[in-house]
């Protein structure tokens, strides 16, 4: 039979098994999307009756937020990968990502003071419920950002593989997200 | 570079070893004892249903008075819900997936393909112990003020909404299936990469056994598909939980409507891969067991391995079949009826290779082989008693009654158990270094057929006449009064079952503690995990071996060494 060998490094089984995770992820997050089209299509008219669009200000800064902490890390990875350690990139990236939080909390306040609670009908369980799950996933991100902390460090150990690794996970957020501000919030 | 696990030195305290272990052989053995335990919780549920339907209003034998006070030992209506929605739930999230996949997955991947350990051993402790708490959810279910989760293992709004079932029995239901999914994902994970990875050098996809096709397919179902239903257990959780409005519909919903067939679409877009995810690792280690016990290369190696990748990808398509009762337009379920019948043609091209891997072999009628024969008798059936659920005019009539339940208990209870005890008794001597004894396992072998094809073919023939699942007494309707001998029949023949499962038990046990000890290679095969000590020394392999031919060598007439078989890791002899 054949004699090859087999020359996967640790990288490339990380990004394998990376993929996988993130097919997962999309899966959960596409069969949210499916039940969103399913209500959408369905009702006459959207927002439904004695609901309005919701402004786009509060949406539209948590999509900066989002976009620019992913850049943000993007420059942190591409310094660490030149050995230039930078901190200010990725403080600056976990600062964007509260950013975020804080806005889809100002988010949710306003959609409760408006009377779009979670519990008045199909709308507002989406808006509310998918946020959530996401916000959910940014926290995860944030603690998944927190694990590469000791790349800062001045040390020996190379923590590429774990930094590229988290920076494809939170950049599917900020996908993710924006995937929600165009489906959810703009049309 | 090419990376392989380095030797790590034995671990030494009673933790390191048996409880958090890194060690994938470790991981699969606590994964069978998990499993096995919720087996048997299952299968006395089981019981208490068949008993209440044989004998309704009489009190459960045993256990009853102990469990049911208030009623003198008799099993009560809501309990009866409770019963039958947990033993669905137990059997297939909590028993066979943890035994075939997580046990027989993860002890028998790393040493098929000649690797020292998953690709990522951290990850696969986790996965036990999330599973773990997943588990101590459900049973944690059973003790809250109404009770566990009672709307069927399916969880159909509105059944499963507040309006059907009040209290947190059905909340935690979802949270346990949630962080399931998230364990079996992280296995997910493993396995894929493991299996792309850290395949001995020399082993192509197509030497790979046909044991690890099966469970590499599944993994990467799993990987697609349980996110799916977590979305759907997720949104019925906010629906409970929260007052969202996802499943509700009509008056329960003041503004905008939720709809309740939404939930059944997420349900079966994963629920019908699911039904793959169970069967494919049984599929797989029976494709193997007949070539290994017919001393004959498998027939048509390649072409199994294909056909299952090809229902693989078949079985994302087809869910519809299940909701063809759910007023779905005729144009929709004409198009998952044909899309259901196209799973026929690679499902009979790799039954056609069993059969052509016995034809004419020299059969050793061992355990293993005798449960894989059973199998294949069992999914035949089970196959083709699809098709009449599978064709919608034959369905609308079919639907929810016995016939459905016998059908996949024949697919998937029957089969995979099966599987998975063909897959206990072969491994079984790499696993704990010993035997377990012949006669018993051919005792349990046919006590198991028995009572299974009574159970099974009594409860088709009790749906085709029109009795319906779910019922507490159905013997309240007239027409159904007739059934009561057949019920028996049934129930009688659970019991038998259950009976000799008991033999399985104390064989198992017995063996593991004084069984006779293993060769190396028992059954005189020639894959991977057979060229190592029994038991498996915990490093595996002292080297990685090199592959040099594939997994099925048998019989060839030019092998002059004494044996009639081949180690993978020996220079192909020409035919
Ligand atoms: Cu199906």
């Amino acid at each position: 039979m054949k004699e090859a060998t087999l020359g996967y490094t640790d990288r490339d089984r990380a990004s394998l098994a990376m993929t996988v995770a993130l097919v997962s992820f999309a899966m959960l997050f596409a069969s949210l999307f499916l039940t969103y089209a399913v209500y959408r299509v369905r009702s006459a008219m959207w927002p439904p009756m004695g609901f309005d669009k919701i402004p786009l200000t509060l949406p539209s800064i948590s999509s900066a937020f989002i976009l620019l902490s992913s850049f943000s890390f993007i420059r942190f990875q591409r310094r660490y990968e030149k050995k230039a350690t930078n901190k200010t990139y990725y403080y600056l990236t976990l600062i964007l990502a509260l950013g975020f939080l804080f806005t889809q909390n100002q988010l949710w306040n306003y959609l409760n003071e408006t009377g779009v609670f979670v519990e008045s009908g199909t709308f507002a369980s989406i808006l509310h419920s998918f946020t959530w799950i996401h916000a959910g996933h940014v926290v995860l991100g944030m603690l998944a950002l927190i694990f590469c902390l000791p790349a800062l460090r001045k040390n020996k150990k190379d923590y590429s593989i774990r930094i590229s690794n988290v920076g494809k996970f939170w950049h599917f957020l900020g996908i993710i997200w924006i995937f929600m501000y165009i489906g959810i919030f703009l049309f | 570079m090419t990376y392989v696990h380095p030797i790590h030195d034995a671990p030494k305290t009673f933790l390191s070893k048996y409880i958090i272990s890194f060690d994938h052989k470790v991981i699969g053995k606590q994964f069978l004892w998990y499993g096995i335990f919720f087996l048997g919780i299952g299968g006395m549920m089981a019981l208490m249903i068949r008993w209440t339907l044989a004998y309704p209003g009489e009190a459960f034998p045993v256990l009853g008075n102990l469990l049911f006070p208030h009623t003198n030992g008799v099993v009560p209506p809501d309990t009866y819900a409770m019963l039958f929605t947990l033993h669905g739930t137990i059997m297939i999230f909590y028993a066979i997936t943890p035994i075939l996949i997580g046990a027989f997955g993860n002890y028998c991947i790393p040493l098929m393909i000649g690797a020292r350990d998953m690709a990522f051993p951290m990850l696969n402790m986790l996965s036990f112990w999330i599973n773990f708490v997943a588990g101590g959810l459900l049973l944690a279910s059973l003790f809250t003020p109404y009770g566990g989760a009672a709307g069927g293992w399916t969880s159909y709004p509105t059944l499963s909404t507040l309006i059907g079932s009040p209290g947190v029995g059905q909340t935690l239901w979802c949270l346990s299936i949630f962080v399931l999914g998230a364990s079996s994902t992280m296995g997910a994970i493993n396995y894929v990469t493991t299996v792309i990875s850290f395949r001995a050098p020399g082993m192509g996809y197509f030497d790979m056994p046909l044991t690890v096709w099966g469970l590499w397919l599944t993994a990467i179902l799993n990987a697609i598909f349980l996110p799916v239903l977590g979305a759907g257990c997720m949104l019925l959780v906010f629906d409970r939980v929260f007052g969202t409005h996802f499943f509700l519909a009509g008056a329960a919903a003041t503004q905008g409507t939720g709809d309740p067939v939404l939930f059944q679409h997420v349900f079966w877009i994963f629920g019908h891969p699911e039904v793959y995810i169970l069967i494919l690792p049984a599929w797989g280690m029976v494709s193997d067991f007949l070539s290994f016990f017919s001393r004959k290369p498998a027939f048509g190696a390649k072409s199994t391995a294909l056909a299952m990748t090809t229902i693989t990808i078949l079985s994302t398509v087809v869910y519809g079949h299940h909701m063809f009762t759910t007023q779905m337009s005729p144009l929709l379920t004409q198009t998952f009826m044909t899309l259901t019948m196209t799973i026929s043609i690679p499902s009979a091209i790799f039954f056609a290779n069993w059969l052509g891997t016995i034809w004419r072999g020299s059969i050793r009628f061992d355990s293993p082989m005798l449960f894989s024969l059973g199998v294949v008798f069992v999914f035949g059936l089970g196959g083709l008693t699809g098709l009449y659920l599978g064709t919608v005019s034959t369905d609308l009539y079919l639907h929810d009654t016995y016939f459905v339940v016998g059908h996949f208990h024949y697919t998937m209870a029957a089969s995979v158990l099966l599987g998975g005890f063909a897959a206990t008794y072969f491994w079984f001597p790499k696993m704990f270094g010993r035997l377990m004894n012949e006669t018993l396992a051919k005792i349990h072998f046919w006590g198991t057929m028995v009572g299974l094809n009574g159970i099974f073919f009594g409860m088709m023939v009790l749906g085709y006449a029109g009795m319906h699942r779910r019922l507490y007494n159905p013997f309240v309707y007239e027409f159904m009064q007739k059934m009561i001998p057949l019920n028996t029949f049934v129930t009688i023949s659970a019991l038998v079952m259950g009976v000799f499962q008991l033999v399985f038990v104390y064989n198992f046990i017995h063996s593991m503690l004084k069984g006779e000890k293993a060769s190396d290679n028992p059954w005189e095969v020639g894959t991977l995990e057979w060229t190592i000590p029994s038991p498996a020394p915990h490093y595996n392999f002292k080297e990685i071996p090199v592959v040099k031919c594939g997994p099925h060598e048998f019989g060839n007439p030019n092998l002059n060494n004494g044996r009639d078989f081949q180690y993978q890791t020996e220079e192909l002899v020409k035919a």
